[in-house]
């Protein structure tokens, strides 16, 4: 299948912060602390500022601190309208979100601002100004300027990738339910490099991927003679391809589900070895969550939402 | 008056600064200034394109050009972060960090960018200015090196002649780093508004070399920018970050490097 499959091999990016989060073991459905089986994880697609829709697809699922943990796919902020308040809701709600692009931006920009004032003193003032660098560079510029000690660290806090196990009490067999583990990335993963191995910037930004290298690429698929596909087709088809080594051979790599936002373009996309959440709320789609419980049963949520950016 | 005539003859008919103010060890001159187009300013060695003729009289070997080429890094990097300058890795010596945080070994040279800021401030403060490095390992009294800015640096057009904007010149093997400095768009609309360019037209969306990221290079703190991988492709194509195999060398993923392949009518058991 590969003629020269050696993407990987490469060092590739840098990742400036925690690569990999375990979920916390308290938080587990049907784990140790749960042993009735009544906590829910609550995934939700790219938020973007978007506060108002997000407070409405809370109040659609029901969800309770107590026995619910919310979980982002990261680009909770920009574009939209309220990007400081969802922080402030997702911080006071103890919930978790992988790294998005818009959030890797953001926190590569602070650090040039901050370098900057110290080496070259008058790029401060420059640097907000959309005539000498770029209408999103500007627009982030002026959105770090806004954000308290607190949202920052909360943006810094946000790992590449969030690793969920499988659920305890989930039977094995029962197939139509989610008995592997999870692991939670913004954009994508490419399959056959180990996760210690991806390419931060690809993680954050890929939507599709070569079908000879392996290569992942920001763009999407152009037209039928493209060699690229989406990157969760291939995914799939070596997740079930790695489910049926297990069933010859002891495990040397689990089979996962990724839950990924990112692809606004492709809208819900719901497939046997990943979820893509990002229903283009900001853009005046649906906001989504899916509902994962102690059972490995999944349920979807949405709310529809005002158009904000096209 | 005078002396701006003077000062124009200067540039536009001998280029690059006079071998007599700034001879080191060589007797005469080797740079090869008559084949090259008129009005351009640096020229290259007769021996090679890679050397600087009034600093070298031969080409430095494959084995021993890495070691040069990585103090030329070094002594380029931490000079740009104490004059505060603005300077990121591209083309091949940014696919060459992609690989491995080193200078790809079949490359002669490395190639930077600065912003047009950084560069007035160079051409105003630091043009023709020479830094003595200590390189225990190298030069046993040290190395000078020199940073000549290109008088047509202020000329905000197209000029492929004059793309280069200014040198890093190591004065004792000629070795040099080019440097080319991404400016605003100001002639041509097609891009949109976020686009930048180099002289020879290259052009950049500002939101993919902007904001510069923090990595290191041959062991040294280094800028990248922010969309390397999409950067590398366009310039490259999809296999320059997949294949592992470069003309004679080949990636040892074991060791993260680079290796020279001796065909001798070996056949490698990978082949």
């Amino acid at each position: 299948m590969q003629r020269n499959g050696t993407y990987g091999l490469a060092q590739a990016g840098d990742f400036d912060g925690t690569r990999f989060r375990g979920l916390a073991p308290s938080l587990l459905p049907g784990g140790v602390s749960d042993p009735n089986g009544e906590r829910r994880l609550v995934f939700v697609g790219d938020i973007h500022g978007c506060k108002g829709e997000l407070s409405a697809l809370l109040r659609a699922v029901g969800f309770d601190t107590r026995r619910d943990h919310l979980i982002a796919t990261g680009d909770v902020v920009s574009k939209g309208p309220d990007s400081l308040g969802v922080l402030d809701l997702l911080i006071q709600l103890g919930a978790e979100s992988v790294r998005g692009n818009h959030e890797d931006r953001l926190l590569e920009t602070y650090k040039t601002l901050r370098k900057s004032s110290e080496t070259l003193p008058d790029t401060a003032s420059q640097v907000e100004s959309a005539a000498t660098t770029s209408h999103g560079y500007h627009k982030d510029a002026v959105l770090l300027r806004q954000m308290k000690p607190a949202h920052l660290k909360y943006l810094r806090e946000m790992p590449l990738m969030l690793r969920i196990p499988s659920l305890p009490q989930v039977a094995a067999s029962t197939s139509e339910y989610v008995n592997h583990a999870v692991l939670v990335a913004h954009a994508g993963i490419v399959p056959h490099v180990s996760l210690e191995r991806q390419d931060p910037y690809f993680v954050m930004n890929m939507r599709t991927i070569d079908r000879e290298t392996h290569l992942p690429c920001s763009q999407p698929v152009e037209g039928p003679k493209d060699t690229k596909v989406r990157w969760f087709i291939l995914w799939d088809t070596y997740q079930t391809r790695l489910l049926n080594a297990n069933n010859i051979n002891v495990p040397l790599v689990e089979p996962m589900v990724v839950v990924y936002g990112h692809d606004s373009k492709q809208g819900l996309q719901l497939h046997q070895w990943s979820r893509g959440l990002d229903s283009a709320c900001v853009a005046g789609g649906r906001l989504t969550a899916m509902v994962l419980d102690a059972k490995g049963k999944e349920d979807m949520f949405s709310v529809p939402c005002q158009e904000y950016k096209v | 008056m005078f002396a701006v005539v003077g000062l124009l003859l200067v540039c536009y008919v001998l280029g690059d600064a006079p071998f007599e103010q700034v001879r080191t060890h060589v007797e005469w001159s080797r740079q090869n200034v008559d084949e090259d187009q008129p009005g351009k300013y640096f020229h290259e060695s007769s021996f090679s394109g890679h050397h600087d003729g009034r600093f070298a009289d031969r080409q430095l070997g494959y084995e021993e050009r890495n070691d040069h080429l990585t103090a030329l890094c070094h002594t380029y990097l931490s000079t740009m972060n104490d004059l505060g300058i603005e300077t990121w890795l591209m083309h091949g010596t940014l696919l060459g960090w992609y690989w491995n945080r080193k200078v790809l070994p079949w490359d002669n040279d490395l190639d930077v960018m600065i912003t047009e800021k950084s560069l007035y401030h160079l051409a105003n403060y630091y043009n023709m200015t020479v830094y003595h490095h200590h390189l225990p390992e190298l030069a046993a009294h040290g190395r000078d090196y020199l940073l000549e800015v290109n008088p047509h640096y202020a000329e905000g057009g197209e000029d492929s002649v004059n793309r280069i904007d200014a040198r890093w010149v190591d004065m004792d093997t000629g070795l040099f780093i080019d440097v080319t400095t991404l400016r605003r768009n100001r002639t041509a609309k097609e891009g949109g508004e976020d686009a930048l360019m180099v002289k020879d037209l290259h052009s950049y969306k500002f939101d993919d070399v902007f904001p510069l990221r923090i990595s290191v290079f041959e062991d040294f703190p280094v800028r990248i920018p922010y969309a390397y991988a999409d950067l590398l492709v366009n310039e490259y194509g999809e296999n320059a970050l997949v294949d592992m195999k470069y003309g004679n060398h080949r990636f040892d993923a074991e060791r993260g490097v680079w290796v020279k392949q001796e065909y001798a009518g070996v056949v490698h058991p990978l082949d």
